[in-house]
Order: C-alpha cells, then structure tokens, then sequence
C-alpha cells in the first residue's frame, strides 16, 4: 500500500509504540497462559472443556490482563493505520513469543524455527519499510 | 482431515477476519466523527467482539481436537485471508509490495509451524 494514500494522512509515521506495545503484551499474555496452564491442580469438580479450571490459576488472571491491555493498543493502531498494514506489522508477536519461551519457559528454538523468525521478520520489513522511508524524508 | 473439520477451521478463520474487520471499521467511524447515531457507532465495535469471541472458543474448541503443529499452518494463512477480507470489505488498496510481504510472514508463519 502506498503510504501517501493511506487512512494515516494526519500521522505518517508508524505508531512504533503501540505495535511493539501490543506485540509485547500479546507475549507476555502467552507466556502468563502458559505457565498457568502448567500449573493448574487437578480439579474434578469444575468443567475442563472449555478451560474453565485454568481460571484458578493466578498467572491465568495476569495473562488475560495483559491481553486485555493488548487490545487497548491494538485498538489504537488499528485508528492509525490500515487493517492490512496493521495486522501484519503486530504479526511480529511471533517473532517475540519464541524469544520469550526461550528466555522464560526454558524453551528451544531449533534452527529451523529461527530460520521461519527470519523469514517472518523479512515480510515485515518489507511492508514496513516504505513508511519508513517516508519518514526519513519528513 | 473430515471436512468437516475444514469447514469449522475456515469458519473459525473466517470469524477473526470478519471481527477485526468491524473493529476497523468501528475505528474509523470515530475518527470520522461522522453524525450517526451512537448505537450506529457502536454496533461494529460490538459485533467485532462478538466475532472475536466466537473465533476464540471456536480455535480453543478445535485445539482440543488436535495437536498445535496440525492447526498452527491454518492460523499461519490468516494473513492471506485478512489481505482479501480487508481489499473486499474496506477497499483497502493491495500492492505487489504488501502482498510479498504478506507472503513472507504467511511462508516464515509454515516454517514455524513445521518446526513443532
């Protein structure tokens, strides 16, 4: 898309904070769920079909916090750019969730997946990369 | 795959694009400021939620059917889906440019999927 003609045309710049914002809290969100989905008893009484038992877990609550917290940034890009744009910039979440996995969960990231991070991060830049520019030039 | 299966998994796709495509349009109408009604304002913002939770309990449904790396391809191709939802519904102009990029997040998306 050209950013010249995008719904941006008050602010042409990229809303940097509020993509990484919601990137990062997307992550957090996952990594919260997670480790609360490791940790949750084995409680019989409550109905487990639709996940239900992972609320009694504290690091549940935190995880839907932060992506609560998420949605409010997301929200805000989507004011700011096109949803095209937009969808695919916050895209860079799965580049942050394997990183966090490995630096909190303990997770690896084999070398096929970091070449699939990569490949991920190039489409990034190059849709972001025209605005980028356009930036320079203001 | 049953089919099925295939229906319910773009039904699930096909949620998430329609809720974020409302969510979009619902931004849009308060940037504009338009003289609409509120309750006019607030309906796409509402049935955009609405989506996105039905998309949510419906993903969560089929995760418990199968394993992540089976289903995770299918989220990788939401890009592609979301780039038609966006260019019908909201006319938003598509470009050789976005859509390589698109490709690239959608094939990287694959890689990572295969990996599991």
């Amino acid at each position: 898309m050209n950013p010249a003609s995008s719904h941006t045309n008050a602010k042409t710049s990229l809303p940097y904070w509020e993509v990484i914002s919601c990137a990062l809290f997307v992550t957090a969100s996952e990594v919260c769920l997670k480790k609360g989905a490791d940790n949750i008893p084995d409680l019989h009484a409550l109905p487990d079909w639709a996940g239900t038992q992972g609320l009694v877990s504290g690091w549940v609550w935190v995880g839907i916090v932060c992506y609560l917290i998420s949605f409010v940034f997301w929200l805000r890009v989507l004011k700011l750019l096109p949803l095209n744009i937009a969808f695919n910039l916050v895209n860079i979440e799965h580049i942050f969730v394997p990183l966090a996995s490995y630096l909190f969960l303990g997770e690896m990231i084999t070398p096929m997946r970091a070449v699939g991070i990569g490949v991920v991060l190039l489409g990034i830049w190059v849709i972001a990369e025209p605005y980028c520019r356009l930036e320079e030039r203001m | 795959m049953s089919s099925w299966f295939l229906v319910l998994v773009i039904l699930s796709q096909a949620c998430m694009v329609g809720g974020q495509i409302f969510l979009k349009h619902a931004m849009n109408n308060n940037a504009e400021e338009s003289n609409t009604p509120r309750w006019k304002q607030t309906a796409p913002f509402v049935y955009g939620i609405g989506l996105m939770t039905l998309w949510f309990f419906l993903w969560l449904w089929l995760l418990s059917q199968v394993e992540l790396s089976y289903l995770y391809p299918f989220d990788a191709l939401s890009p592609l889906f979301m780039a038609f939802g966006a260019s019908v519904a909201l006319k938003e102009k598509m470009t050789p440019r976005l859509w390589l990029g698109i490709s690239l997040i959608a094939g990287g998306l694959l890689i990572v999927g295969a990996s599991q």
